[in-house]
């Protein structure tokens, strides 16, 4: 069996993959950016995506899946040199310049990447959004944190559950 | 209950969006019909559950969460430090099994900025102070009895505390969880022998200055206090993580030996330095493991039994030490500890024995 084009753009034009976003839209994008996602690799490695096939992504919608995508093609050239050991310092700053800005969104969107970065196992935008929620949860109380990401009031069931574990561990909440 | 397993079973599902949630019941069905009938028919619940939750939630301007699976959570909350861990898992039933189940990982405490920890005369004298450097801050934790204000601190690894109390007892404390440990009693040390003697109401013991081939002294006469004073040097805790099992080394006898100087290699920023230092507990600072932390400073505290033993009073050194500048720096100011016990560096850790 033949081995795809690896597509490293070494020889000429990229190789290119179709994914399609549950609400059927089509995106184009280097085989190299969507392999950043472990679900994805091997489907791409075993030449899947290319032409007009195209790979359905059921779980994410086009808005979401832009947003990875803009994620992917960003990392994939620091991904590629295997984590970017030789990168400079001005290349990582720009990397971490670009991930503080990429976060800076509305929580609803932060939530379907969340969602969408574990489903398509893409390992740094897990913890880069794993992090975001991480720091707004940092310092707060356990009903600020339900405010700040759009809990529901808590029932009286749920606040003698809430009041019982703050008891376990009192000096955390002074 | 109902979220917590809702949110397990959202992991097999793989939901993107509550919204999808109703399609992908038909796209994951036959993996759940390997599963036990009755979580088809709970999820079958929570799945009602959840559009019912929707339509309640409709209104709000802020995003609504999702219900993260049990994994997401778990990333999320490793990366925090343990008091915005816990106050993270009062939050809600499926929060709290989440951080049940991060807690129970052996490896968690990886990510743990130190902390000094400290007892101060107005705090209590169960009270061990934790500043923590991540945020800057003092948390207040009660510990079981003995008091701490009258326990030598000999040692702290993986988050434990070791100590040696007015009557001679050793003791492990997780000063997190609260959670104490008493090791062997101090008359299994070869050198210390219990003496019996009716009319002293207080516990006395010979101790035997012998070393492993003199005997430089006659054997001494102490009491516990004296003991507890005299005995113990240090105490470190090894830990197995594929068996699970801990090992406890006490150095003691130490006026029967040469005296110990500690060396430690400080890495930073592609440079090494060496120090030498006089009987210091250091903790080290990689700069890329603890951003909370600077790099390239060595975070010190003082506990030279020469300086500080039997002399209670006596200022102990703590602070940073900046390698680039060459220079000191105060940890926090005014300085908010007694110098005895002497404060020590320890990192938080979650675990139970």
């Amino acid at each position: 069996m033949a081995a795809p084009e690896s597509g490293d753009g070494n020889n000429g034009a990229a190789r290119m993959v179709t994914l399609i976003s549950s609400d059927n839209t089509r995106f184009e994008v280097e085989a190299a950016a969507a392999s950043l996602s472990q679900t994805l690799q091997l489907t791409i490695l075993d030449g899947g995506g290319g032409g007009g096939d195209g790979i359905p992504l059921p779980n994410v919608d086009s808005a979401t899946l832009s947003k990875v995508l803009e994620y992917c093609i960003k990392h994939a050239p620091a991904a590629a040199n295997g984590g970017a050991p030789n990168a400079t310092a001005v290349d990582r700053a720009e990397l971490e310049r670009f991930d503080n800005e990429f976060v800076n969104i509305d929580q609803s969107v932060l939530y379907s990447l969340i969602m969408a970065a574990h489903n398509l196992e893409i390992e740094g935008l897990q913890s880069l959004v794993a992090k975001k929620v991480a720091d707004m949860i940092k310092g707060k109380s356990p009903m600020e944190i339900r405010r700040t990401l759009g809990f529901p009031d808590p029932t009286p069931e749920e606040q003698a559950e809430m009041n019982a574990h703050m008891l376990e561990y009192g000096w955390a909440y002074e | 209950m109902g979220t917590c397993s809702r949110a397990e079973i959202m992991r097999w599902c793989l939901a993107i969006h509550p919204k999808g949630l109703c399609c992908l019941v038909f796209r994951v069905l036959p993996k759940l019909l390997d599963l036990p009938r009755s979580l088809l028919k709970k999820f079958q619940k929570d799945e009602h559950l959840h559009e019912h939750e929707q339509e309640m939630e409709s209104g709000t301007e802020l995003g609504n969460l999702p219900e993260l699976s049990q994994d997401i959570l778990m990333a999320i909350f490793a990366t925090l430090e343990i008091p915005d861990l816990l106050r993270a898992s009062s939050v809600c039933s499926s929060w709290h099994s989440a951080y049940t189940s991060l807690a129970s990982l052996w490896q968690y405490n990886k990510n743990q900025t130190p902390c000094l920890l400290y007892t101060s005369e107005s705090a209590g004298d169960n009270v061990a102070c934790l500043y923590n450097l991540a945020e800057q801050r003092v948390y207040k934790l009660t510990l079981p009895d003995p008091p701490i204000r009258s326990r030598y601190i000999i040692g702290s690894s993986n988050g434990w505390l070791a100590t040696v109390s007015e009557a001679c007892e050793v003791h492990l404390v997780n000063p997190i969880t609260g959670q104490q440990i008493n090791l062997p009693s101090v008359i299994t040390i070869e050198q210390v022998k219990p003496i019996h003697d009716n009319s002293c109401s207080t516990d006395m013991y010979e101790y035997s200055w012998r070393t492993g081939t003199e005997e430089p002294y006659t054997p001494s006469i102490f009491s516990a206090n004296v003991l507890q004073d005299r005995l113990f040097y240090k105490a470190f805790m090894f830990s197995n993580t594929s068996t699970g099992s801990y090992f406890v080394v006490l150095i003691h006898n130490r006026f029967g030996q040469p005296h110990l100087h500690g060396s430690v290699m400080i890495s930073g920023l592609g440079c090494h330095h060496t120090l030498a230092i006089w009987t210091a507990s250091i903790w080290m600072h990689y700069s890329e493991e603890y951003p909370p932390l600077k790099a390239n400073h060595a975070y010190f505290t003082d506990d030279s039994e020469l300086w500080l033993g039997g002399y209670k009073n006596n200022r102990c050194d703590i602070g940073v030490f900046n390698m680039d500048s060459n220079s000191r720096e105060e940890l926090v100011s005014p300085r908010l500890w007694s110098n005895w016990p002497t404060p020590i560096w320890i990192t938080p850790n979650l675990t139970n024995m």
